[in-house]
């Protein structure tokens, strides 16, 4: 039967092995294999940034910078998608199995080849 | 603005110039970052040194690169990075940060599944424009005041790495507790600096203690116990949850 996806949508390789542990969905609760997830990294400040600037005045230390928050979050498929972090792509495109190419790694290529 | 009678009203000058495209209006929000200025081959060298000093003093990026949140080549896509972005500089026309900050939102989303949303890729993009606009005139000084700057390795080496939560670890029977713990060599447990108000408050004691490094616990457990200000006034607040 043809497959929709190589790895089904996994980093599971064939035969590596036989479960993944299950992760939390940030935002629908839902269990789902760690491999399948969509994994993001959040950065940010702890303060918002309206209030940075009055933090900041009212410091007491000359230089003081703020701490931030360095999280990472995993979704499910479909919350992912609902939530804008990635796409569906179409029939063909979901054969491309590269990383996507930015407009500038592509010029330096093409200067290569040229 | 003249009026009929001679006087001159409003702000006249420089201040006074309505942008005509939005290229034009861009740079002026940005204070000018936007630039075309062309770069001497001899002043190169030192802009690649000063774009691999603001990168290595990027907190996120190097979290990226320890952690390999881009999977195993984190730290060659690194280096890419920093090729592509010099690249960039030596090749367009017109050096606009906010293009950079793009280029940089999309490095950091594509190649190591980061979202910053502190605004340090707009830091960064700034950073380099304005280093560029200083290197190309042969004015050195960014370059050595960032290179200068302190490695953001003690800042690293203090965020803590806080398991998952505990609602999650009593979860754990069945299923979850067969035992693949080290499932995918991806390095990426869950870190994070704080979960509610009172971790907030003691993130921030830690962070003015800076001598109490994250490792001497039984230090802080002592500082609990006798919780007496030291020589500076400060007193030690434990973290409440381990």
């Amino acid at each position: 039967m043809p497959k929709k996806r190589r790895a089904n949508g996994r980093n599971k390789p064939a035969g590596a092995r036989g479960h993944v542990k299950r992760v939390f969905c940030e935002s629908s609760g839902a269990l789902v294999p760690k491999d399948k997830a969509v994994r993001r990294f959040m950065v940010r400040n702890i303060v918002e940034s309206a209030a940075i600037r009055d933090l900041q005045e009212s410091c007491a230390f000359e230089s003081y910078t703020l701490p931030k928050l360095y999280r990472k979050v995993y979704y499910s498929i479909s919350a992912a998608i609902h939530s804008k972090v990635v796409r569906v792509r179409s029939r063909e495109a979901r054969r491309i199995r590269d990383p996507p190419k930015r407009f500038r790694a592509s010029d330096k290529k093409d200067k290569k080849s040229a | 603005m003249r009026l009929r009678s001679g006087h001159v009203v409003g702000v006249s000058g420089a201040a006074n110039r309505a942008p005509r495209t939005a290229a034009e209006a861009r740079a002026m929000l940005l204070g000018g970052a936007a630039s075309s200025t062309k770069m001497a081959d001899e002043h190169r060298p030192v802009f690649r040194r000063g774009v691999k000093a603001v990168f290595d003093r990027w907190t996120a990026l190097q979290l990226a690169i320890v952690n390999a949140w881009g999977g195993t080549e984190s730290e060659q896509k690194a280096r890419d990075a920093e090729e592509e972005i010099a690249e960039w500089f030596a090749s367009k026309k017109s050096k606009d940060a906010l293009e950079l900050e793009d280029m940089l939102i999309e490095i950091m989303g594509d190649d190591f599944n980061v979202t910053c949303e502190d605004g340090s890729e707009r830091e960064v993009a700034n950073a380099l424009s304005t280093m560029y606009e200083q290197c190309a005139v042969g004015n050195y000084e960014m370059v050595t005041r960032i290179e200068s700057l302190p490695l953001p390795r003690e800042a690293i080496e203090r965020s803590k790495q806080i398991e998952e939560d505990e609602r999650w670890a009593m979860n754990g029977g069945g299923d979850m507790e067969r035992g693949d713990s080290s499932s995918d060599g991806d390095g990426d447990d869950e870190m994070e600096i704080m979960g509610d108000a009172d971790d907030l408050a003691d993130q921030l004691g830690g962070a003015f203690n800076v001598r109490e490094g994250s490792d001497d616990f039984e230090a802080t457990a002592r500082a609990k116990a006798r919780a007496e200000p030291d020589d500076d006034g400060w007193c030690t607040v434990p973290a409440r949850r381990r």
